[in-house]
């Protein structure tokens, strides 16, 4: 049947091979009915794939349909939890050694996959400016669906990084969502350096100083950015 | 009049000796206030020069306290408005009176009436009064004791009534006090003027012999407290009177010009008398005590025109010479600071104490917020306004000049700043009040604190030109440093060090503090003031420059100044240094491990040698952050941690702060520990059971520490120790207790669940089913509560067989409740596919028990139901989930003669297909198991990754609730089961009981590609 090729219900392995599908044309046999509508709009722009892919005039000779299926879905079968988490790690990898957000970058410490390191500049609006931050990032085994480990290696001034490098993010904890991915986690880090949020603080002098006295704040978080964060 | 004399009674009755007369004449006052008139009856009274002056006192007593509690409108039982109309007109007519008490009670009551009153009710308060000063001033027909008395009750009146109209913020009475600021000007100033020129005059005339002149302190007194209540009105006057000091009258910047002359003046005569030997009883000690107050209200007045007037302050030119006169007195009675240590341990006669302590700290207080102020700085983008580049100019050209900055420097730090005897003195009675002092926020009542905040700032401020001047003024040596006696050497070193230590971020760039620290040890000094400078040193860089190599260095010597031959205040010192330490960024587990031994060896003896619980909590938290820090490396010693606690916790009893420490440091040893926690459950199971208990009114404090401990002691656990599964029996109520709680409290459920489910089911099961069904019925709350109340049920639904569960599910209506939610739709989506969720998982892990369930209910509905029920799984998008749903079908429909249900299998089989296309068979370790997993415990797993132990996500394994958690997932019916055999068997038993026809009726109704698909699909 053609529906297994045109329901791309779950991850992002199926696009390509629907799409190989649809280009294929041996696939389309028996009067390839409209896969029913109750299952998704996703399948819906698939099943009109693969009518127009009908609607050609296909050759009739086609391995029989229960075979890919079941081809595919040994593929699947085979994926273990193991590489699942790697092969969306290595997908981050290869995005953002291609196209690094601003003032980040990030990549694994040696050959494991599931260590990296990371570093920031600081944002120039901030007062942690032309400062360099190591960061060291740990992935889960079940990454994405449960949040990466990240904490700060390079001494900061900054009231939700406490003196352990650990960062009060909410989108660390709570907030995660599988759709994040490692760089745009860096880029919420550098927000968080351009606008502490004082409300939720790790280190309360420092929250209380940049509320009350935030002249004296930006200083000293100048002053350890050049002492520590510069060199 | 027969009430008069009543209450005359029971007033009299008020003042005598027995207790229980006056507890009784108090009550029968309280009843009197609320009849009317009662309060003119007491005016009467006062007013009636006959009655003694006893029965006045309290009478005008009872009036002012009338005044508070009934005047006011709004008040219950208020005072009607004829009586206030007998009091008012009559109010002012007792300014003469002279007994001190009842008049002091008489004029607060005036203000308070004024308070009131003034300016909506009786706007022309002010100027009758002020009429009636000048009235007095004027009269020259009175005796003079009598005119002084009526002057001095008139003035103490306004000097109330304007420090109430000071504080009161709204539009109309600010309005009012500046309107009449110009005029209170142009009557007092005359009279403080006139009361100085007559002081100046007697002075004059005692001459030498001031000290022993009688006469001259008979006729001055009165003058000096007229000039006093001047200058206590006009000082507020003159700051919140004028919004704009610019526009200020003639008048009014005379007189405060003038002030900065007459402090010193009479400063000068109070400390002729108060050092004059001979005098010794010949001055009145009233005579002191009002001239001293007079010089410090000058101050206050400076120090509160320099807070609200910041520009004009600088402005004025008064100023500059003002602020050097106090330096002059500073750095004059600066010797009297430095005294010899030995002559103050001495004892006897005491070491000579400055004339006028809080002058000096009024003077240091101007200059810190001349100092650093953020009205004379720059603003962030460099550019200064005008007012503030004026201020620039005079400060940097008349009050802070370069040579006066660098003396200002040195008199601080070698004068003000070094320890003084009666602080060594403290630290041999008590140690421990002292810590506690130096850590409050009471700095500006103490000269050395509130010039360590000078200095700090100072060399702040000035850090280009101060910190190359300091770092060669510290780095001298003390013998080289000038001479001099003993004392004073001992004060230079002191003054090096302490500054060293304040200004540690300032000094960084000019100062190894490491070398130094090798080149200075920690010599032995009178009660270990070098060793407790040393300790506080290294606390003090820690954090600001000292390499990571060089740290076992330190450790090793605040670890030598922690030893319990050195005394209680030094070891102190050395401990809380440490706590510094460890906390730093720079720490390293590894580098620290030699010295854990001695630091909880240490630790244990101050804990034993302390008194207070603060700073026992001190200690607490400096083990806990060790405990924290070092993680797995405490294992050795864990131990020995454990047996400091009973005693701590039973001496902690009442201190709540204390005891949330105490359940902080368990908690991070619990986590440490990891799996050894489990011997740990015994004992701390009573920890929790006292924090978690609902009953137990500490719980309000300790409530949150008790929940994490608790949690995390179950997520170390192996098994469980009877007294912990006790607990179990408080949760049902925490989960109605707060939303704060709700999560962890869940966690905890579903913790003792995954370690054993039957068990922990058979005693508290029905307790904790109702709970939980009532968490999610409750449709106020929002979806995640639903959620994870429904999460908890379904870790329950997992681990607990039928046998156990089953009918104490049944009973507590909870498929009910999700049935009829899903039947009506009448919330949103998002919960209802909770419910649904709910309710497949059901199905799938206790088949007969749902299907039984089903089919007892009514055909429509359930059909109804079921229509509802797979429509909802389409808005599940997690593949698990879907499957649970899916299977949770097949159930449904597998063992039903239910005619609904069966009505809603064409519906199915859609579902049933593309489950079967997407997943095959089986998914072997889907990894998430819930809608939305809201799961938290990664906050705590930070822990273990900041020890550094890196590999790949091979700590989370170490804590045994994840490896249940992860069998559990492993364990699921939906991974576990084959789909299509499910599907296939689920068609055949629903033949094979329905019977071949009514199947295949049931099938026609089934759309034919969706069958097509089906067969397809199984075959």
């Amino acid at each position: 049947m053609s529906t297994p090729d045109d329901t791309p219900a779950s991850g992002p392995s199926a696009a390509p091979v629907a799409a190989a599908a649809a280009a294929s044309p041996s696939a389309q046999t028996d009067s390839s009915p409209p896969s029913p509508p109750e299952t998704g709009a996703a399948e819906a722009a698939a099943s009109s794939a693969s009518s127009s892919a009908a609607a050609a005039p296909a050759p009739a000779s086609a391995p029989a349909p229960a075979a890919k299926p079941s081809a595919k879905q040994k593929k699947k079968a085979t994926t273990s939890t193991l590489s699942s988490s790697a092969k969306r790690i290595q997908k981050e990898l290869a995005e953002i050694s291609l196209d690094p957000p601003h003032n980040c970058s990030a990549g694994p410490k040696g050959d494991n996959l599931y260590e990296w390191v990371s570093t920031i500049v600081g944002p120039g609006d901030s007062p942690y400016s032309s400062g360099v931050f190591f960061l060291d990032i740990h992935f889960p085994q079940e990454y994405p669906f449960k949040p990466p480990k990240i904490i700060f290696r390079t001494r900061i001034y900054h009231c939700n990084i406490n003196s352990q490098g650990q960062i009060c993010l909410d989108i660390l904890k709570d907030n995660w969502s599988p759709a994040l991915t490692i760089s745009k986690v860096l880029l919420s880090i550098c927000s968080l350096l351009t606008d502490p949020n004082p409300h939720d603080p790790l280190v309360h002098s420092i929250a209380q100083q940049l509320i009350g006295n935030r002249k004296e704040h930006d200083a000293t978080a100048k002053e350890w950015t050049k002492r520590y964060a510069c060199c | 009049m027969d009430d008069r004399q009543a209450i005359v009674g029971v007033l009299e009755a008020a003042l005598s000796q027995d207790p229980a007369c006056v507890a009784q004449a108090e009550e029968r006052l309280a009843t009197l206030a609320t009849h009317p008139n009662f309060h003119a009856f007491l005016f009467d009274v006062f007013a009636d020069r006959s009655v003694p002056t006893q029965i006045r006192w309290i009478a005008v007593i009872s009036l002012k306290n009338g005044i508070d509690k009934y005047w006011k409108r709004s008040a219950q039982h208020a005072i009607k408005l004829a009586e206030k109309d007998l009091i008012r007109p009559r109010l002012l007519d007792m300014l003469d009176e002279d007994s001190p008490p009842v008049a002091t009670q008489y004029c607060v009551a005036v203000a308070k009436i004024a308070r009131w009153e003034y300016p909506r009710v009786w706007p022309d308060f002010a100027e009758v009064l002020l009429a009636r000063v000048s009235a007095i001033v004027a009269d020259r027909a009175s005796p003079e004791a009598r005119r002084s008395t009526m002057e001095h009750n008139a003035l103490h009146i306004l000097h109330l009534f304007i420090k109430a109209l000071a504080a009161r913020t709204l539009p109309l009475e600010r309005q009012k006090m500046r309107e009449m600021t110009p005029l209170m000007f142009s009557v007092l100033v005359p009279i403080y003027n006139q009361r100085l020129d007559r002081f100046r005059a007697a002075l004059l005339q005692a001459g030498a012999g001031l000290a022993k002149s009688a006469a001259f302190f008979a006729e001055s007194l009165p003058l000096l407290k007229t000039i006093r209540l001047c200058v206590k009105v006009l000082r507020r006057l003159w700051v919140y009177g004028y919004e704009n000091i610019e526009r200020a009258g003639e008048t009014a910047l005379g007189f405060y010009v003038a002030t900065t002359g007459h402090q010193p003046a009479f400063y000068d005569v109070f400390r002729r008398l108060a050092e004059d030997e001979d005098a010794g009883a010949a001055v009145p000690n009233e005579y002191l005590l009002v001239l001293r107050k007079l010089v410090l209200l000058y101050g206050k007045m400076y120090l509160d025109f320099q807070k609200y007037h910041a520009v004009p302050f600088i402005a004025i030119p008064c100023t500059p010479p003002m602020l050097r006169w106090y330096w002059t007195q500073i750095s004059s009675e600066a010797p009297r600071l430095t005294v010899p240590l030995d002559a103050a341990n001495g004892g006897g006669d005491a070491a000579p104490e400055p004339v006028l302590e809080p002058l000096l700290i009024q003077g240091l207080l101007l200059y810190k917020n001349v100092v650093k102020n953020f009205f004379y700085q720059p603003d962030d983008d460099g550019t200064l306004s005008d007012g503030a580049r004026r201020c620039r100019e005079v400060i940097d050209g008349e009050i802070l000049t370069p040579a006066f900055v660098v003396e200002m420097a040195e008199t601080l730090m070698f004068r003000y700043i070094p320890l003084k005897p009666r602080d060594l003195e403290r630290w041999q009675d008590d140690p421990e009040g002292w810590i506690a002092d130096e850590d409050s926020d009471y700095w500006s009542f103490e000269a050395r604190r509130c010039a360590e905040h000078l200095f700090v700032d100072l060399v702040g401020q000035e850090r280009a030109r101060l910190a190359p001047e300091l770092a060669r003024l510290v780095l001298q040596g003390v013998a080289n440093g000038g001479g001099g006696s003993p004392t004073e050497q001992h004060y230079r070193r002191e003054g090096q060090y302490a500054a060293l230590g304040l200004c540690a971020s300032d000094l960084y760039d000019h100062i190894d503090f490491c070398e130094w620290l090798e080149k200075h040890p920690a010599a032995d000094s009178p009660m270990g003031l070098v060793k407790w400078r040393i300790a506080w040193l290294i606390g003090k860089w820690i954090g600001v420059k000292f390499p990571a190599e060089r740290r076992q260095q330190a450790y090793a010597v605040l670890l030598e100044l922690a030893s319990a031959a050195e005394p209680l205040i030094v070891r102190m010192e050395a401990l809380s240094s440490l706590a510094q330490c460890i906390e730093d960024w720079d720490f390293l587990p590894e580098q620290f491990a030699p010295f854990v031994r001695p630091a909880f060896e240490r630790a244990a003896e101050a804990l034993g040698a302390v008194a207070t619980a603060e700073s026992r909590m001190r200690l607490v938290n400096l083990l806990s952050t060790l405990v924290q820090r070092m993680q797995r490396e405490i294992l050795p010693y864990a131990a020995a941690v454990v047996q400091l606690i009973p005693p701590l916790w039973d001496s902690a009893a009442g201190e709540n702060m204390y005891q949330t420490a105490i359940l902080i440091l368990v908690t991070r040893l619990v986590e440490a520990l990891g799996p050894q926690s489990t011997e740990l459950q015994a004992f701390v199971a009573p920890l929790v059971r006292h924090s978690v208990d609902l009953g137990d009114p500490a719980h309000v404090y300790l409530i949150e520490d008790g929940v994490e401990l608790w949690l995390m002691l179950l997520r170390g656990a192996t098994k469980l120790d009877p007294s912990l599964a006790a607990l179990l029996a408080l949760a049902p109520q925490l989960v109605q207790y707060s939303s704060e709680t709700l999560r962890r409290v869940l966690k905890v459920i579903e913790g003792y669940l995954l370690i054993d489910g039957p068990g922990v089911f058979r005693d508290h099961g029905p307790a904790l089913v109702e709970a939980l069904h009532a968490l999610v019925a409750d449709t106020s709350l929002t979806v995640r509560a639903t959620a994870a109340g429904y999460a908890t049920l379904g870790v329950l639904v997992q681990c607990v067989p039928v046998e156990a569960a089953g009918s104490a599910l049944a009973q507590s209506s909870l498929l009910w409740t999700a049935f009829t939610f899903v039947l009506e739709r009448r919330e949103a989506e998002m919960v209802l596919a909770h419910h649904a969720a709910f309710l497949a998982r059901v199905a799938v892990q206790y088949p007969a028990l749902f299907c039984e369930f089903l089919s007892a209910q009514a055909a429509d509905q359930a059909y109804s139901f079921a229509r509802s029920w797979v429509e909802l799984a389409d808005d599940v998008r997690d593949v698990a989930q879907r499957r649970v749903f899916a299977l949770g079908f097949a159930a449904a429909v597998a063992a039903t003669t239910n005619d609904g249900v069966l009505r809603a299998l064409p519906l199915m089989v859609p579902v049933w297909n593309e489950i079967m296309s997407d997943t095959g068979s089986s998914v072997a370790q889907c990894p998430s198991g819930a809608i939305g997993d809201y799961e938290d415990d990664d906050d705590d797993g930070c822990g273990y990754y900041a020890a550094g132990t890196g590999g790949d996500g091979g700590d989370e394994a170490v804590v045994p609730e994840n490896a249940r958690r992860q069998r559990l997932r492993a364990a699921d019916p939906a991974h576990t089961l084959d789909a299509r055999r499910q599907f296939a068997c689920a068609m055949e038993s629903c033949e094979r009981i329905n019977g071949g026809d009514r199947f295949r009726a049931i099938l026609a109704q089934v759309d034919s590609r969706d069958m097509e698909d089906f067969r397809c699909q199984l075959s």
